[in-house]
């Protein structure tokens, strides 16, 4: 990192943690509007983010894909991106803006402690397929987790219905239904997408190697969390798989994707690591 | 008795068999064979499979967990991917889905279209999906309202009376079945591109030619039916040019040109991810290293070794190992390609051929071994025998692949990605509304349901009920 990237990325991280605490002194002591101003500090974390994103590419060249900084500063970018949609479209949604920080905080704190410094784009790294697969990577896995959490919410209330009918997190849903077809939608979503991602990884491959398929262990779980999520919808269409059964599945699956991405590094005694493609 | 017997015998295959397509067009049979599939493949994600470990790490992997290693072993845990079992579970997979796709897709082919819709009120009241407009006017008035809102969001509307019947998002039926009839496109493309593919590695030293045929390969890999599907071009390796910032290599081009009898010279360029394409063969680079030209003269003058040798090492980090045939002469080599002197020793500046060298040892267990550095255009001494270092390439590796099935496993892609997206951003909604009077304003029963996501779809019933107020209001 450069002076002015270093700069900017503490910025973003201190915006971050500032929106975080207000958001969990605004929960815990129900101070109710101040989560207004968590969600003003974040959606400036957003602006400084999108900013040292900016800076990044402009340094090395070409978008942020490479090693772990780089993609935890996409992805954890594009994560705030969605649940500010997600604060557009439900506005009593606010308390969201807690977990979000904090995970992006903690996202934004691996990366810095990983490979921050900027380096040129070998040339694996130089094809329009793998910034299109890893694009469409972030846009599967933060619908995937978004899901799994909504199904989470879902299980929270349907065991404590009182929590459910007085809590905030619950207001912008009229019904626990509402939460199931929400993550089902989301899962959804986040399908199509990896359908995406697989597919331009598989291109990106045919190119570099010179086959499309190699059922290498990094291609293989990302086609077993695919695999995974087609039979919860296939569970749902036609087998009626709705409510908490949907829900347990949807969270089992994310712990797929979670070991499809970051797992595998350890297996086989960390051959094949992903971060060394 | 006996023709009764005879005759039921004559049944139970028929029974059988009708059993067997009844199972085979299951939806359980699909997901039988997703959860099987899943969880083999699960199995061959976390057991080490032997085309991608090397025969010392599958050994290491081995050695730490004997038992196991033996289990997985003899049930071909270990090679999941190429098992018989594998390949019989993805053909079952396969025949599963074309069954139901097919079948499903012959119902939407053959279905009759509706012409009217429900009429019957009460088969609608129960959907959980509903709202009221109070507006003003008749109902002919208000329906005819509602379709002006409702064509302006995409639906279809018929209206009879005082009922209308709206709906839209039909065509993401269809996307499911495009999705699916995508992994039978994908499967036949697998299948194909298994049996007719060919992959061959050839290596080229700078100026040097080679043919597509057998004897000039290094190694190849065809299909059942590739195996002697050469073209016959000639391949020449012009220029190797790789590029660095600092030691990171940033770029790696090959400069090839292809010649084929009786026509004319094609000359491209061979980049990592930029594979050069000829006459359907894909010419990608794999790997490169130095190629001295390494020159040993015994004392009576005779040239007893004189080649380009092609070193896997590129700096001296490594030492590579020349055999020269016919003697017991062993020649291992370190390179430097960009020699500096330092107070430690020899370390090259850079990756680039600026000031080559190599560092020698030299033993062919007769004479005493000799060692020595060696620069471009020096030699070195053992005994009688002279090893000088004339010139240096580069070699390049090249895999050439003929795939006929690509084209096809890239039209499922599409065709796949094309289903999934109208099946996901099309969801079949209808909707009815019923108009009642009473004295001078309307009042208009709204009932929805949608193919999913029912409870999400009721904000835009209510939305829409509210916009139909709204449009009563301004008349």
């Amino acid at each position: 990192m450069v002076e002015g990237e270093a700069l900017l990325f503490w910025v973003t991280v201190g915006l971050y943690l500032v929106s975080s605490c207000v958001a969990l002194v605004a929960l815990v002591f129900r101070r109710l509007p101040w989560l207004r101003w968590a969600v003003g500090a974040m959606a400036l974390a957003f602006l400084v983010h999108t900013l040292t994103l900016g800076l990044r590419w402009f340094e090395t060249g070409h978008p942020p894909v490479m090693r772990d900084y780089e993609n935890t500063l996409a992805g954890s970018w594009v994560m705030v991106l969605g649940a500010l949609i997600l604060l557009s479209r439900f506005r009593n949604f606010t308390p969201l803006v807690a977990p979000v920080a904090l995970f992006v905080l903690l996202m934004l704190g691996y990366g810095v402690m990983r490979t921050p410094q900027a380096g040129p784009l070998t040339p694996p790294y130089q094809s329009f397929w793998l910034f299109t697969h890893v694009i469409f990577a972030w846009l599967a896995y933060a619908p995937y987790s978004l899901a799994a959490g909504v199904a989470l919410m879902y299980l929270v209330g349907q065991a404590h219905p009182a929590l459910a009918a007085t809590n905030q997190l619950y207001r912008p849903f009229s019904s626990l239904e509402v939460l199931d077809d929400l993550s089902y939608r989301l899962i959804t979503f986040g399908f199509v997408a990896e359908a995406v991602m697989i597919a331009a990884g598989s291109i990106w491959a045919s190119r570099l190697w010179g086959s499309y398929w190699n059922w290498d262990p990094v291609e293989t779980w990302a086609l077993i969390s695919w695999i995974i999520y087609g039979i919860y919808l296939h569970l749902r269409l036609f087998f009626g798989w709705q409510g908490s059964r949907s829900a347990y599945l949807a969270i089992f699956a994310l712990l797929a994707v979670v070991f499809s991405f970051w797992g595998v590094n350890f297996l086989a005694g960390g051959l094949h690591i992903f971060n060394l493609i | 008795m006996a023709s009764i017997a005879l005759r039921s015998y004559k049944i139970r295959p028929l029974q059988a068999t009708r059993r067997l397509w009844r199972l085979v067009q299951s939806r359980e049979l699909v997901l039988t064979t997703l959860i099987s599939l899943a969880a083999v493949v699960t199995l061959g994600a976390t057991i080490p499979q032997r085309g991608w470990f090397s025969a010392s790490e599958y050994s290491l992997w081995r050695a730490a967990r004997p038992l196991f290693a033996d289990i997985a072993e003899t049930l071909g845990l270990n090679q999941v991917f190429t098992t018989w079992w594998f390949y019989t579970l993805l053909g079952l997979a396969a025949l599963s889905l074309a069954t139901v796709t097919l079948k499903r897709a012959y119902r939407l082919l053959t279905a009759p279209t509706p012409t009217a819709p429900q009429w019957r009120w009460r088969e609608v009241e129960s959907c959980r999906n509903g709202a009221a407009a109070v507006v003003t006017g008749r109902p002919e008035e208000a329906l005819g309202a509602a379709q002006g809102v409702l064509q302006q969001r995409g639906y279809q509307v018929e209206i009879d009376e005082q009922l209308l019947y709206a709906h839209k998002g039909q065509v993401g039926t269809w996307g499911s079945v495009l999705f699916h009839l995508s992994f039978l496109l994908l499967f036949l493309g697998g299948v194909y591109s298994l049996l007719t593919r060919f992959d061959g590695w050839m290596v080229l030293t700078e100026g040097q030619t080679l043919a597509d045929r057998s004897r000039d390969y290094v190694a190849t890999r065809p299909g059942a039916l590739a195996a002697n599907s050469y073209q016959g071009f000639q391949l020449r390796l012009e220029k190797f040019v790789p590029t660095y910032q600092g030691r990171t290599g940033v770029d790696y081009s090959s400069y090839v040109t292809i010649k084929e009898p009786g026509q004319g010279e094609v000359q491209g360029v061979v980049r990592v991810n930029h594979p050069m394409s000829y006459d359907g063969a894909t010419i990608l680079g794999e790997s490169y290293g130095f190629a001295p030209l390494l020159s040993i003269v015994d004392g009576s003058g005779s040239r007893m070794f004189h080649a380009y040798t092609n070193l896997a090492v590129l700096t001296e980090d490594a030492q590579d190992m020349v055999k020269v045939p016919n003697t017991n002469l062993i020649v291992k080599v370190k390179m430097y390609p960009d020699l500096v002197e330092t107070q430690e020793g020899w370390s090259s500046a850079s990756l680039l051929p600026r000031r080559p060298a190599l560092y020698v040892e030299m033993d062919d267990y007769r004479n005493a071994p000799a060692a020595g550095l060696v620069r471009l255009g020096e030699s070195l001494q053992m005994g009688e025998l002279t090893l000088t270092f004339r010139d240096l390439r580069y070699w390049s590796r090249f895999r050439i692949i003929r795939d006929g099935g690509e084209a096809l496993i890239f039209a499922a892609f599409a065709l796949g990605i094309l289903g999934i997206a109208l099946r996901y951003l099309f969801i079949g909604k209808q909707l009815w509304i019923r108009a009642e009077h009473f004295g001078g304003s309307t009042t208009l029963l709204l009932k929805a349901k949608a193919r999913c996501c029912d409870a999400l779809y009721a904000r835009e019933v209510n939305k829409l009920a509210e916009e139909l107020r709204e449009r009563a209001c301004r008349g």
